[in-house]
């Protein structure tokens, strides 16, 4: 217990001094951890008060209806879906990638200290996702219904306890996954696939437990059971999983399903850690070895062809994000699978509630006849909402770790970088929206010129995207990290980028609203917004080509 | 004492050995050279023995405690100076040397007492309050090798200790793997600098694909092989342009 209890004091000191605003080195300025403090504080209340604002509205329709307590089965099933959804990679990137597991490896330190104490790291970090998902809701359930302290108390614990659970099972597939990959040579390439098929796994649960709450609205005898009190709520939308029934209804009061809820809980936690703790040090060490080979003759031709800088650059970075899982399965979920799935189910699911008429679809919720634009725009706002997780170009610079005096050292200039950088990031943009466009021309084929437009604009907006990412990560690198996770999604950096990405879709909805309504004509609005992003795609890469890559130049690790 | 006992090692399945059933025996009080190529198997044996790394087949043995079977017992023994000294960056050298002395159970007094004597050898007094990020190579060097003696164990083990260390610093820490040695601890280390080992070592082993090579006192070899310096017996033994990566 005593080296449990110094681990994670170490490593609470260590990921605090990371998250303190004020801990610089020795080249910045005071006034750079205040604006970093400003920046996170912003970030904060800007989620907070997303969620805030998303709740407040959902139990607003469910007081009309009388269900309020419908709340508390949502925000526990959002809460443990979540942290599910990005827990797993946490698990993985923490549990068999970290890069300190060989300083502890030779300490007298028993695998299963090591791996509580990580266990205990991932769930601190996940837990802020629960928290900000489950207190506000409660908060408001409580104004609006005057519940007591008892009340409030339970909240906390389950607020607390939510996260255990999916983590539990994020930590135990990523055990499983390390597994299976050790046994095999090319282990990499094993982690990689197998990441990806749990990516493929969790979306379809996702999608599957999604469907549950999708056909409340669908099904008019279920809403009528609903209203006249044949059936319960919360069992409704949390049948799906009796723990999130559990504590749904021991948020509501009842004891003995909130201890359970605690019981299984904890004893998840506890058998998954006495269950991959076996042998812990050794399969984490496993991830790092890399077989030997002799090549004796063997090499291909392209390994002696002679390339410019910027294409070897860029072939470099292509190489460490596609032989990193935690980088590959990071970029792809962000940048291919979720606007694929997005607006091809979209897609689909107009199509089917509207027999397959997406523009009566639309005519109906907007309430005009409205032509291709307004579509187009809102697609691409979709997929760049999406593609705004394009965190290889906004941590590119942060990835070079202790690694950036090499780049430092290299007789290149500074913009021949960064372009190799933007590049490799925008490539997986490009994936993304040509697979969008394809699929989307192919599923919906009288809407070939929406998808054509969706696609010009999204390559503008993920161009201008992945420049503000390398601009930001210039400015502010984060060389110190331990895991890859860290360096890429954990990394504040890419959160700023995304903000700033969803300002600029947010500036163009009003644009959009304004020309409207100021009369400008389809072709028009079509031609000023492509001007507009042209513009902006080539002031940016102007500004990055010249003034940050002077800033790279001088940046020290 | 360290037993190397048959040890091999390949990595992820591959069918080239790194370390080929190594079979060394180390008595306490010496000051124990490991050289070798590059990609010879040096750190690979070292993190064996340091249990890092889990052998193939084989096993590493300190005062006859087995590292594969009771690892925890066989750590308690060691300090270890790894190659390169990765160290945690956002603790200062205080913390950090702390964080070890109490995964050794050291005592509050005995880690001042060491704490002092190592600080000033190194002259790492100002800069133990600081970051470890803030250090250079040298200062990351030299507070792996405190961390590595806090607990004072009774095998000392070295991966290429005097990389990044400047000529004082090299000095006090070959002073004080003599005075380990002196105290009848066994000092074990690998290093490319042939002078080093000359001067320092009472035995070398030279390794070379995995398999030992030579062992034996500088004596030993000089009359084994019939050369005058380590420098000509390793290239005699190792061969000329090894070049592979370990």
């Amino acid at each position: 217990m005593k080296a449990l209890r110094r681990i994670l004091s170490l490593q609470m000191r260590m990921r605090l001094r990371q998250l303190n605003p004020f801990d610089r080195t020795q080249n910045e300025k005071k006034s750079t951890g205040f604006r970093r403090l400003i920046g996170i504080i912003i970030l904060l209340l800007m989620l907070a008060g997303m969620a805030i604002f998303l709740e407040f509205k959902i139990l607003d329709a469910l007081l009309v209806l009388k269900m309020e307590k419908l709340i508390l089965g949502i925000i526990v099933f959002a809460a443990m879906l979540s942290t599910l959804f990005f827990g797993l990679f946490q698990c993985l990137s923490t549990f068999y990638f970290a890069k300190d597991t060989a300083q502890y490896a030779a300490l007298p330190i028993s695998g299963r200290t090591l791996y509580a104490a990580r266990a205990i790291q991932v769930y601190l970090s996940e837990c802020i996702l629960s928290l900000l998902l489950i207190l506000p809701a409660s908060i408001l359930l409580m104004i609006r219904t005057g519940f007591d302290i008892l009340f409030l108390l339970r909240v906390i614990l389950v607020a607390l306890l939510a996260p255990v659970l999916p983590l539990s099972i994020g930590a135990l597939l990523s055990a499983l996954l390390a597994s299976f990959s050790g046994l095999w040579r090319h282990r990499d390439a094993i982690t990689m696939v197998g990441s990806i098929v749990l990516v493929m796994i969790q979306v379809v649960v996702n999608y599957s437990l999604g469907q549950v709450t999708g056909n409340l609205a669908d099904d008019p005898e279920l809403m009528l059971r609903f209203l006249t009190g044949r059936m319960d709520m919360i069992d409704m939308i949390t049948g799906a999983f009796p723990p999130i029934r559990w504590a749904a209804h021991g948020l509501d009061g009842n004891w003995g399903e909130l201890l359970l809820f605690c019981l299984v809980t904890l004893a998840s936690a506890a058998l998954v850690i006495w269950l991959c703790s076996r042998h812990y040090i050794e399969a984490a060490l496993r991830a790092e070895e890399h077989p030997v080979t002799h090549h004796k003759g063997s090499l291909s031709k392209t390994a002696f062809r002679r390339h410019r800088p910027v294409v070897s650059l860029l072939s470099r970075e292509m190489h460490e994000i596609l032989r990193s899982p935690t980088y590959l399965v990071n970029e792809i979920m962000g940048t291919i699978f979720l606007p694929v799935i997005m607006t091809v189910g979209m897609g689909f699911g107009f199509a089917s509630n509207f027999d397959g008429d997406l523009m009566a679809a639309l005519d109906e919720i907007l309430g005009a006849n409205i032509g291709i634009a307004i579509p187009a725009a809102i697609l691409t706002a979709l997929v760049c909402f999406m593609a705004g997780m394009n965190s290889v170009a906004s941590t590119s610079v942060s990835r070079e770790g202790r690694h950036h005096g090499i780049y430092r050292n290299l007789p290149v200039r500074g913009s021949t970088c960064l372009w190799a950088k933007f590049l490799s990031g925008y490539i997986f943009s490009i994936i993304g929206i040509a697979i969008v466009t394809i699929v989307g021309m192919i599923a919906l084929p009288k809407f070939c010129l929406i998808f054509a437009l969706t696609a010009l604009w999204s390559l503008l907006m993920c161009l201008i995207d992945c420049i503000i990412g390398i601009i930001i990560d210039v400015s502010r690198p984060r060389f110190h990290w331990n895991t890859e996770q860290e360096a890429m999604k954990q990394n504040f950096n890419q959160v700023l980028t995304m903000l700033i990405g969803m300002l600029i879709i947010g500036l163009l909805g009003f644009l959009t609203y304004g020309l409207f309504a100021w009369g400008m004509s389809e072709k028009g609005y079509i031609a000023v917004i492509t001007l507009l992003l042209v513009i902006l795609s080539a002031a940016l890469g102007v500004w990055m080509h010249f003034k940050t890559s002077q800033r790279y130049a001088c940046i020290d690790g | 004492m360290i037993v190397f006992d048959h040890l091999s090692k390949s990595y992820g399945h591959s069918d080239v050995l790194a370390v080929d059933q190594l079979d060394l025996t180390i008595p306490s009080g010496e000051l124990f050279g490991f050289i070798g190529p590059n990609g010879a198997g040096k750190t690979t044996t070292i993190k064996m023995l340091t249990g890092i790394l889990t052998p193939t087949s084989g096993d590493c043995f300190i005062d006859g405690i087995s590292i594969r079977k009771n690892p925890m017992e066989a750590k308690r023994m060691i300090g270890y100076v790894p190659d390169g000294s990765d160290l945690f960056d956002r603790v200062t050298g205080i913390e950090y040397l702390r964080f070890i002395a109490d995964m050794y159970d050291v005592s509050e007094a005995d880690f001042r007492t060491r704490l002092d004597y190592y600080l000033d050898l190194f002259d790492l007094k100002d800069a133990a309050a600081s970051q470890i990020r803030s250090y250079s190579k040298g200062m990351r060097q030299k507070t792996a090798t405190i961390g590595a003696l806090i607990h004072d164990p009774k095998v000392f083990i070295l991966d290429e200790p005097m990389m990044g260390l400047d000529p004082k610093s090299s000095y006090l820490l070959k002073e004080e793997m003599k005075r380990q040695c002196s105290l009848g601890k066994t000092v074990f280390f690998s290093t490319h600098v042939l002078e080093v080992a000359e001067k320092l070592c009472t035995r070398i082993a030279i390794i070379r694909h995995g398999k030992l090579a030579a062992e034996g006192t500088l004596e030993e070899l000089r009359n084994r092989e019939k050369a005058e310096s380590l420098e000509e017996i390793f290239l005699e033994l190792t061969g000329e342009g090894e070049g592979e990566n370990e």
